[in-house]
């Protein structure tokens, strides 16, 4: 009734609130923040220290695994889900803020924000209920295979299967979607970070070398790959030596990161594979013809569509600025928010 | 064919590209096909520029991004080539229409139970209405049923000639009939004159009827049943209210006249005033 009010007062916001970035869609506007999910917080001295929020976003990225005792830089999303309430609200909230233009009026935006498919309903609600808290007036959710898959172009309101990967940072989502609808939908917690994670395990196992996360997140972009083949690249990497206690440099190789990402790379494809197995098979016709589709910052790890169609035998292919699909489909959703009510997900 | 070939080379399109690239590496269609796990229809049409024979732009550009890694060539120049010279098909994101019909639920059910509950609660409701504002005729639905309540109600009346025992039940109709017939001879005797200021009315009845009469005064001066074959007269002071059950079967005299009673009757109810 009063929506035309509403829309001058506050623009509605479609969020990719992901692990390792959180990214805000404005209606009319297009994505106009992508920020890494980090938080750093000041505690000032005292046992009772009153806590203040120091950076967010690019900023507060940089200060992780630099922070001295006061300070503390906190991703407060773990496997796609909050593992820090307040600070994951705090967050959306300083988003938001920097998002909308400074008014008379606090901003209270309708939001569409992407939940993982395997979240749990105590997942779902807290995320719900940080929207909330961070100022929104209504909140939506929408599953993440379902956003991507909107965001990446595919027909999913066709009476044809779709199938979509979306690796992100926590989660990997695989979607099998027609008639506007999710046919099977798989969540397995592993993601960018997980890859981090077997890159900093794999160095320090064989080289006796502590790197930090940033280091090994370097590292996979840079030289990181999943399918043998493609031409050995080569980086220098400075740490920690374990065994001196002294910082030093050493080389590793694209073949190295491979062998190393060779775990969750396989969770990745377990997943895959099961939900081609559970798909029905007139869908299963679909995909066989044309193939699937990656979204996600995953799927810009090197060769991983080769490694995907070599273990289905099926096409892969990867979406145009995989980074953003998430949000790109949940922007379009917010667009037709009235009309599509069927996409959105339950609690 | 010369035309489209030399057209072709000045603008080469995307699949002129892929394929010009592909040639030169001396790969086949069969090759590239098994190499991207696709069909080698899709490659052709692929090179044919044939896009409504593979499924939506994503694909499309996905394919080609593919098919470009494969061939080591740099996959942006043929996507620019391709968004120049080709319309792609583009994905609407429309719900799936619905019909609009609702399936029926158990509470649905439960609401036409309760439909007919209504239903029945009102038509009970309308009856006690109709018989209680005289809408139907009590006299003719007495009389199918043998006016059980007729002998009763003459017995308090100080016209009848003589008071009767309350019959039983089952000797009702035929006690009725007797009392009628005994009661006839000495009604048709008694026609007392007139006072002066008063006026007379004569009720035949050729039916069983209940009528009531009001006088000036408003005070009932004659409310009962009346049997079949009866002669009733009531005297008060004019004018007269009148409610006459039956009205078919009353012959009604005022004033040495006879009143019709049709222009006042309402199945079978005749409401009237007389002066």
């Amino acid at each position: 009734m009063f929506g035309f009010l509403r829309s001058y007062f506050s623009n509605d916001l479609a969020i990719d609130l992901g692990t390792a970035n959180t990214l805000i869609y404005v209606r009319d506007k297009g994505i106009v923040l992508n920020e890494p999910s980090v938080v750093a917080i000041r505690t000032e001295g005292g046992p009772n220290a009153k806590k203040t929020i120091m950076a967010v976003g690019h900023s507060a990225k940089q200060m992780l695994g630099k922070t001295p005792g006061t300070i503390t830089a906190i991703r407060p999303m773990k496997d796609g889900v909050i593992a820090d309430f307040t600070v994951t609200e705090q967050m959306l909230k300083q988003f938001i803020k920097k998002v909308h233009d400074s008014r008379l009026f606090s901003p209270s935006p309708r939001i569409i924000i992407c939940v993982p498919c395997g979240s749990t309903q105590v997942e779902r609600r807290a995320i719900r209920e940080s929207a909330l808290g961070a100022g929104a007036s209504q909140v939506y959710l929408i599953e993440e295979p379902m956003a991507a898959a909107i965001g990446a172009g595919l027909p999913v309101s066709d009476a044809t299967g779709s199938m979509v990967v979306d690796i992100g940072g926590g989660t990997t989502e695989v979607g099998v979607i027609s008639l506007g609808g999710m046919v099977y939908a798989g969540s397995v917690r592993v993601g960018g970070d997980k890859f981090d994670e077997a890159i900093i395990n794999y160095i320090r196992r064989n080289y006796g070398m502590l790197i930090g996360e940033t280091t090994a997140e370097s590292i996979k972009k840079e030289i990181g790959s999943a399918f043998p083949g493609s031409e050995v690249k080569e980086m220098e990497v400075k740490g920690r030596n374990l065994a001196e206690g002294i910082p030093r440099s050493f080389t590793i190789s694209s073949n190295e990161i491979l062998e190393a990402l060779t775990e969750p790379l396989n969770a990745i494809v377990g997943a895959v594979k099961q939900a081609l197995e559970q798909t029905p098979p007139e869908l299963g016709a679909d995909i066989a013809e044309k193939g699937m589709v990656c979204t996600g910052g995953g799927a810009l790890l090197r060769d991983l569509d080769r490694l995907l169609m070599e273990e289905t035998g099926l096409p892969v292919i990867v979406a145009d600025d995989p980074l953003t699909c998430v949000v790109r489909g949940s922007g379009i959703a917010l667009e037709k928010v009235d009309t599509l009510g069927s996409i959105f997900a339950n609690e | 064919m010369e035309a489209p070939a030399a057209e072709a080379q000045a603008v080469p399109g995307p699949g002129v590209m892929l394929r010009m690239a592909r040639e030169a590496r001396g790969t086949t269609i069969a090759e590239v096909a098994a190499a991207l796990k696709m069909s080698p229809r899709q490659i052709e049409a692929i090179e044919a520029e044939d896009f409504s024979r593979l499924s939506g732009a994503t694909f499309i550009r996905g394919f080609i991004r593919n098919y470009a890694r494969l061939l080591k060539i740099d996959a942006a120049p043929v996507l620019a080539a391709l968004a120049e010279n080709a319309a792609l098909p583009q994905v609407e994101l429309i719900p799936p229409a619905d019909a609009g019909v609702k399936m029926p639920t158990p509470y649905a059910r439960q609401g036409r139970g309760l439909m007919g509950a209504t239903v029945l609660a009102l038509t009970v409701l309308g009856i006690a209405f109709a018989l209680y504002f005289d809408v139907i005729d009590i006299g003719a639905v007495l009389k199918r049923q043998g006016g059980d309540s007729a002998p009763s109600r003459q017995a308090a009346e100080p016209q009848v000639a003589q008071p009767l025992p309350r019959p039983v039940a089952a000797q009702q109709a035929a006690q009725e009939e007797q009392q009628s017939a005994e009661s006839k001879p000495a009604e048709s005797v008694v026609q007392p004159a007139p006072t002066p200021g008063t006026s007379q009315l004569i009720f035949s009845f050729e039916g069983s009827s209940w009528v009531e009469v009001r006088d000036a005064t408003g005070r009932t001066v004659f409310s009962q049943m009346n049997a079949k074959g009866t002669t009733q007269t009531v005297e008060g002071r004019p004018p007269f209210q009148l409610v006459v059950g039956n009205a078919s079967h009353v012959r009604l005299q005022y004033k040495d006249e006879l009143v019709d009673l049709r222009p006042h009757t309402r199945v079978e109810v005749a409401r009237l005033t007389l002066d």
